[in-house]
């Protein structure tokens, strides 16, 4: 399952193998950083994942614990953006279907 | 042809800059702490006031561009007195010479400015109460390992106080913009240690995507010199990245 891929790569904070888990046209929004005072995240594009993620989990502080995969489609974990920790879900809106890839993946407060 | 002058003209950034004006058939005149063509420790008061007299001697009729540039990213007093205090003082101390040719003024600042990594109480201090002795007594005991922090804070505070003057300025005929560059291959960043290479890295360059992770001086220098012509007149007050796409990835949500 690629839900699963994209959790091991987020715990062990592998921006290139997260982002082999996305479509290259793929869009991901992180609506969760607001809760901690940030920006949300935006993200177009699979190569913006890799440099985006990067920068998060090296100089941002980004870490997950717990991970609970609850389907092919959905994961809630807690995530750390450098501080505080926020419960969130995260989903998969929607797969490519020639490759498998992550096309949509959207991200919010539990 | 026009008079331009720059600090820290002998290297990277800067020299590529002195290339580029002297290719368009501007007279260039560099200030550096050697190998310029006025040399003077512009993180000094002193070596300001030896530049900025000997401009005043050649130039009396004024001079169209006033490049601040000059920057370390070591030693935590030598990165408030040259990047700071040796960029005001030295475009504070050109101001009547720009006054006379309506010319403009470009500072170097940095896309640090944008990763929350700046100190901003001594961007406070930098900005509100500018005494270099204070802050230097109170810097003096600092972590070295912190310096990155001060680097940013003083590219900070330099691109807000450009910001915070420009309009005065600009109704007296003078421009006053700030290029903030993303991580470039200069030999400030030849020095970094391994564990700043990896910060470096974290903070990736687009254009660059799966290749170099810095920049070419040449692409700063470029906007340096567009930001100092005549054909950037409408240019104000402005802070142009210049970072092949460093801080949209990170800050997208700030278009303003």
């Amino acid at each position: 399952m690629i839900i699963a891929d994209y959790v091991n790569a987020m715990e062990s904070k592998d921006y290139q193998a997260l982002s082999r888990c996305f479509a290259d046209n793929c869009r991901l929004f992180d609506y969760c950083p607001a809760v901690v005072g940030q920006d949300n995240f935006y993200i177009y594009g699979k190569r913006a994942v890799d440099m985006f993620y990067h920068n998060k989990f090296i100089l941002g502080g980004l870490s997950i614990q717990d991970p609970m995969i609850v389907d092919e489609r959905t994961v809630n974990f807690y995530a750390s953006y450098g501080g505080p920790m926020v419960h969130v879900i995260v989903n998969i809106e929607s797969y490519d279907s020639r490759t498998g890839l992550i096309k949509e993946m959207v991200i919010r407060p539990a | 042809m026009g008079i331009y002058v720059i600090t820290g003209g002998s290297s990277g950034i800067g020299a590529k800059t002195v290339e580029i004006l002297k290719e368009k058939g501007h007279q260039v005149v560099n200030i550096d702490l050697k190998g310029g063509d006025i040399d003077a420790n512009l993180a000094t008061r002193e070596g300001r006031k030896k530049a900025l007299d000997a401009l005043h001697r050649q130039f009396p009729d004024g001079i169209d561009a006033m490049i601040c540039n000059a920057g370390v990213n070591n030693n935590i007093p030598l990165i408030i007195s040259l990047n700071y205090f040796g960029a005001t003082e030295m475009a504070q101390g050109v101001f009547d010479l720009l006054e006379k040719k309506k010319g403009s003024c470009v500072v170097t600042s940095s896309n640090s400015i944008a990763q929350g990594g700046a100190r901003m109480d001594v961007v406070g201090m930098l900005n509100n109460q500018p005494n270099e002795e204070r802050i230097l007594n109170l810097v003096k005991d600092y972590d070295p390992k912190t310096a990155h922090t001060f680097y940013a804070a003083t590219k900070y505070a330099l691109a807000r106080w450009a910001r915070r003057l420009s309009a005065e300025w600009g109704a007296r005929g003078v421009r006053l913009n700030a290029v903030a560059p993303g991580n470039v291959r200069t030999a400030m960043t030849d020095q970094l240690s391994p564990q700043q290479k990896v910060a470096v890295q974290a903070l990736p360059v687009p254009m660059n995507y799966g290749t170099d992770a810095l920049m070419d001086p040449v692409d700063i220098a470029n906007a340096i010199a567009f930001l100092a012509s005549p054909e950037a007149h409408g240019i104000n007050g402005v802070v142009l990245f210049v970072d092949a796409g460093t801080d949209a990835l990170l800050n997208s949500e700030k278009v303003y």
